[in-house]
């Protein structure tokens, strides 16, 4: 199975790939059109088919995100994605989601298998279940990554960064392998362990320009990788809170016209979550701590260094319709060097390119069940987490920096 | 500077908007509403904890093999606000968010809406084991109340 997904995703590059490329945008186009009048149930409900589309505007200064937003807007950031579950028993469900993503640079539209998996419920009862799930299952990293697609389950037209990077989105969102589930059902909640084995997503220029700097000749690939997840949610919907904590290896193998050895890269993220609801607002913070090491690469490569980011985000419905939203993040890629001072004097490039901390607030317009408009502002100090792809010469990045975006999106 | 000016607004906002702009005048506040069953099918008391996991829809079936079927009114109908307070303990919109973390994740399915008081009673009488609610003084014969034990 793993082979297959691996095949159906190899990017797809060049002139060749637009014919194909729109002839599937127009396919999803006309399946979201036809059924918009709602969400479509077959087989007296067992089939349930769901879609979203957004689309986004960036307007930038300084430095560039999803898209060429520099003094200028880019439409480059749409999401488009068709959900369907196939509930065959109670204890047996075949869900899948096919998702076309462009982000600026780091996405480029082509139409991908975000998820393609069999539920298995083993036992049920009063105390809870416990079941397994096969194929390319969803990875749940935090509180979003999970549905992190769907703008309609997002606080905020962007997660925040520190946490969700764009930049490797795919390696958060779902692995090739099996997951096994426990909840267990008490008067306080639902207490839930899910351990995941399998392959998560390596592939994609975005992942390979995060860790390594650029696009490189050759390929990054995913070894075996492991992902614990606690999580509590209290009977009240109130409480959200959430551990999880992964051994995620890839491996880079070179081309001969490769100034890189190949090697291995080894990342271990903790994430803390928790999440207060009241009927009106909502608190929600996140904290990652991440080691990474890099390994076989050669001297000037081999590191090992630890980041860590966090964000504290409130919300608040003032009517049924409307929701506004603020959040503080931060991040720092190196915790022994928080304001990049050894990085600049040993690379000679801006310290600012080892942190970012973002203020942001934004408003959101439910203009019904289906469709909805937001608009949001961030000030952002430093460059830690934005995509080299995008910004390709770093004495170009700003400290200092803005950005505005407007975002619709629709869902059935 | 502009965006900062913004930014400090929609704080303002946030921090200072009166709980009085929260426009839901509870209508059928106080009144009764009954959690309701194919009267053909007959589970037995169940306890709030197992009413819970029916409705954010974990559980899909019944200790004895039939499969569960979950009958909704829309988010802002006011006995669907009324169950979700009072009988549920849930806030709509959490509810809302817990199905749409379900659906978009590939864990599960939303209940199926219904949009009358009529076709809550035909749907849930058609089908053994489903569950829906009603206003107490709207329930029939073709129904069954279910017994939510504490």
């Amino acid at each position: 199975m793993y082979a297959y997904f691996k095949y159906r995703n190899r990017p797809c590059l060049g002139p060749s790939c637009t014919k194909p490329l729109l002839a599937r945008w127009m396919l999803a186009f006309s399946v979201l059109v036809s059924s918009a009048a709602g969400a479509v149930d077959m087989h007296d409900g067992k089939l349930q088919l769901h879609g979203f589309i957004t689309q986004g505007m960036v307007n930038t200064t300084g430095n560039n995100f999803l898209g060429k937003s520099r003094d200028d807007i880019s439409y480059d950031f749409r999401e488009v994605g068709l959900n369907a579950t196939y509930r065959a028993l109670p204890q047996l469900q075949f869900s899948t989601q096919l998702i076309s993503r462009k982000a600026g640079e780091n996405d480029n539209g082509e139409l991908r298998v975000g998820h393609a998996f069999v539920d298995w419920t083993v036992a049920a009862g009063d105390w809870g279940s416990s079941g397994v799930r096969v194929g390319r299952v969803r990875v749940p990293y935090g509180l979003y990554a999970e549905t992190g697609d769907v703008a309609f389950t997002r606080d905020s037209a962007i997660l925040p960064q520190p946490i969700y990077f764009d930049v490797t989105r795919r390696l958060q969102k779902s692995a090739d392998g099996l997951s096994l589930y426990h909840n267990a059902v008490s008067d306080y909640g639902n207490f839930g362990i899910k351990y995941y084995l399998g392959y998560p997503q390596a592939d994609g220029k975005s992942t390979e320009a995060t860790f390594l700097g650029k696009d490189m000749p050759g390929r990054l690939d995913s070894k075996l990788t492991q992902l614990v997840n606690f999580s509590f949610d209290s009977n009240n919907g109130q409480w959200r809170l959430g551990f999880t904590a992964a051994n995620v290896k890839l491996e880079y193998d070179r081309k001969a016209t490769d100034y890189l050895s190949s090697g291995d890269i080894h990342l271990v993220p903790y994430l803390l979550s928790a999440q207060y609801n009241a009927e009106k607002w909502s608190l929600t913070a996140e904290y990652l701590l991440e080691f990474l090491e890099f390994k076989g690469f050669g001297p000037l490569m081999d590191s090992k260094t630890s980041a860590d980011g966090f964000y504290v985000q409130a919300a608040y419905r003032p009517a049924s319709k409307w929701e506004v939203f603020t959040r503080y993040d931060a991040f720092y890629r190196d915790r022994s060097d928080r304001h990049g001072r050894e990085w600049q004097a040993t690379t000679g490039l801006p310290d600012f390119m080892q942190y970012s901390k973002d203020w942001s607030a934004g408003v959101r317009y439910d203009v019904n069940e289906s469709f909805s408009l937001r608009a949001e502002a961030h000030r952002i100090n430093g460059a830690g987490w934005l995509s080299p792809l995008e910004n390709s010469n770093p004495a170009a990045l700003e400290k200092n920096w803005d950005m505005l975006i407007l975002l619709a999106s629709y869902r059935f | 500077m502009r965006i900062w000016q913004l930014i400090i607004f929609i704080q303002i906002v946030i921090f200072f908007s009166p709980p009085a702009l929260a426009a839901s005048v509870d209508a059928n506040a106080g009144s009764k509403v009954a959690v309701i069953a194919s009267s053909s099918f007959n589970p037995g008391a169940i306890s709030a904890n197992t009413l819970r996991a029916i409705f954010v829809m974990n559980q899909t079936k019944w200790s004895d093999g039939t499969p569960v079927k979950v009958y909704v009114f829309s988010d802002s109908n006011p006995t669907h606000e009324v169950f979700s307070k009072e009988v549920l303990k849930f806030f709509p919109r959490q509810l809302r968010r817990a199905w749409d973390r379900q659906v978009f994740a590939g864990l599960g399915q939303y209940p199926e809406q219904v949009s009358s008081t009529q076709e809550m009673l035909a749907k849930v009488k058609a089908t053994p084991g489903s569950v829906g609610y009603l206003l107490l003084q709207e329930v029939n014969q073709d129904v069954r109340i279910l017994q939510i034990s504490q």
